[in-house]
């Protein structure tokens, strides 16, 4: 979709990038995040790591559903403790969360143009806006349906729709091809190189390959901490060089990933 | 002969064209009370989120109907204020159920949104209080009770309502809020049951006017407390956000 020269300006007023520094969250005594720092421009990042990691905390700090413990926090140049800008920077969100909720009797297009709304897009572009987004998500068929009749991977898809419908400056996805098919899972990591080439894109998730064809910059958690920054060709070098005795995986790059969270959890860097 | 179709001219984006027409088969049209609220808001946003409160979807409005309706019959055969009692039980349930987790299954994307969540608040509370309100009016009509009608319920109707708004905003639980205000209502009905041994003795003009002060008092805390509770970002109140440098 050709972005309007308008939104083109509005656009070039944020800075198009993510701000974390010293990011600690806790949930009770349990440390989800421990002084993570993390600087994004645009482009894709993948999150990768175990359960319980802090991915999805980590998401949710910058789609602003939560305040850190500590640490500062500033999402497209913006400061979202000030409420003015935490609208801004909301207006420039998408974000699709792990546990996904939606309106049994809302068809698929009506959901997707109430979160339009809901992120206060121009009433005369939320229309073509949301025909847009069901186009690049394949669901032109299931325009009309009712939310209550689609599986598990149309839903999703639905999901992935209302995320991009506001064209955001800062997308969050928290894992975004569960239930799709490899052909869909094709389809969307073409969506977000598309996107990440205007924006800043983040994508939890636990399939390796997924990171490896979309993202162009990879973040490893383990127990709260960045424990990898780098890009993906450098994590497929790392699992080159280790054997199938020393990191598990059926790909180099899985083996890179396992070589890191052994690496970490044995409290040293992994060679490069 | 072969033919060619000639191509779009340059200024035109057939792209943008074709999303435009689909999106206008596609989309549903908003109903007449969606259009008067957008008119009367000024917000297509708002007007969506108003027609799309929980508590005011039609099982929802059914259901406090028939609550009511048994209130109607229960008063006219008991001749005791059974009505009054009831309304401010539904509209305490109504307003905890507004807004928030445990009401919105999307509210983990919703609060995410740049609507700020105080209009949605204000908006679906007035219109649940006067939904109810009128409900409540019309059930009344019905029973000998009409004559002192503001008096007997609408005060507590609004002051344990916002009582109960405040609760489910500070905890984000609509379910706790409701209970809460609940909890309120019965234990001041207690006091007629010990005292005169009726639930409702309570609901009779000069203990409501005595209690008007309070009730005010309730509102305007409840007030300050929600108003509090829904600024910033989620699970931050205004204090936090103060204090936060």
């Amino acid at each position: 979709m050709v972005m309007t020269s308008k939104r083109r300006a509005e656009r070039l007023m944020i800075e198009v990038g993510v701000d974390l520094e010293r990011i600690t969250q806790t949930f009770g005594r349990q440390r989800a995040l421990d002084d993570v720092t993390l600087h994004a421009g645009n482009g894709v990042f993948g999150l990768l790591g175990p359960n319980g990691a802090g991915k999805s905390t980590l998401l949710r700090i910058m789609a602003t559903v939560l305040r850190p413990k500590r640490g500062e926090v500033r999402l497209l140049g913006l400061n979202p403790q000030q409420s003015h800008e935490l609208r801004a920077i909301r207006r420039e969100l998408g974000y699709l969360p792990q546990q996904f909720g939606y309106y049994p009797n809302f068809t698929v297009f009506e959901f997707i143009e109430y979160f339009a709304l809901l992120k206060e897009m121009s009433p005369k572009q939320v229309r073509s806006a949301v025909a847009n987004a069901i186009e690049r998500v394949g669901l032109e068929d299931r325009a009309k349906a009712k939310m209550k009749s689609l599986s598990g991977g149309m839903l999703r898809r639905v999901g992935i729709a209302q995320a991009i419908v506001n064209e955001p400056a800062l997308l969050l996805l928290d894992e975004p091809t569960v239930g799709l098919d490899p052909e869909q899972r094709v389809m969307f990591r073409r969506l977000l190189r598309e996107i990440g080439e205007r924006s800043v894109v983040f994508v939890s998730t636990h399939l390796v390959e997924d990171v490896a064809a979309a993202c162009s910059d990879v973040r490893i958690l383990n127990q709260g901490r960045i424990v990898y920054e780098g890009d993906a060709d450098d994590l497929k070098r790392i699992g080159a060089g280790v054997s199938d005795a020393d990191a598990a995986g059926d790909s180099e790059i899985e083996r890179g990933y396992t070589a890191v969270l052994l690496a970490s959890r044995g409290g040293r860097e992994v060679d490069r | 002969m072969r033919t060619q179709s000639a191509p779009p001219p340059p200024d035109i984006d057939l792209d943008r064209v074709w999303h435009r027409v689909t999106g206008d088969i596609w989309a549903t049209e908003p109903g007449w009370i969606e259009r008067t609220a957008a008119r009367l808001l000024r917000s297509p946003a708002l007007a969506r989120a108003l027609v799309t409160t929980p508590s005011l979807v039609l099982a929802w409005l059914l259901a406090s109907g028939l609550v009511l309706l048994l209130g109607v019959f229960v008063t006219n055969a008991t001749d005791q204020p059974w009505v009054p009692f009831l309304a401010p039980v539904v509209a305490i349930v109504g307003v905890s159920f507004v807004y928030g987790s445990g009401a919105d299954p999307a509210w983990e994307i919703v609060r995410t949104t740049a609507l700020p969540r105080r209009m949605v608040l204000l908006v679906r509370v007035v219109a649940v209080f006067v939904t109810n309100t009128v409900i409540a009016l019309a059930a009344s009509v019905f029973t000998p009770m009409m004559g002192s009608v503001v008096m007997l319920w609408l005060l507590p109707l609004v002051g344990l309502s916002m009582v109960a708004l405040a609760f489910a905003t500070w905890t984000q639980s609509p379910v706790f809020g409701a209970a809460s205000g609940l909890a309120i209502w019965l234990t001041i009905a207690l006091q007629g049951l010990t005292r005169a041994n009726d639930v409702t003795a309570f609901v009779h003009e000069d203990v409501i006017t005595g209690m008007a002060p309070l009730y005010a008092a309730a509102t305007l805390v409840a007030g300050v407390v929600v108003m509090m509770g829904s600024s910033g970002m989620p699970g931050q109140t205004r204090w936090e956000s103060m204090r936060w440098s």
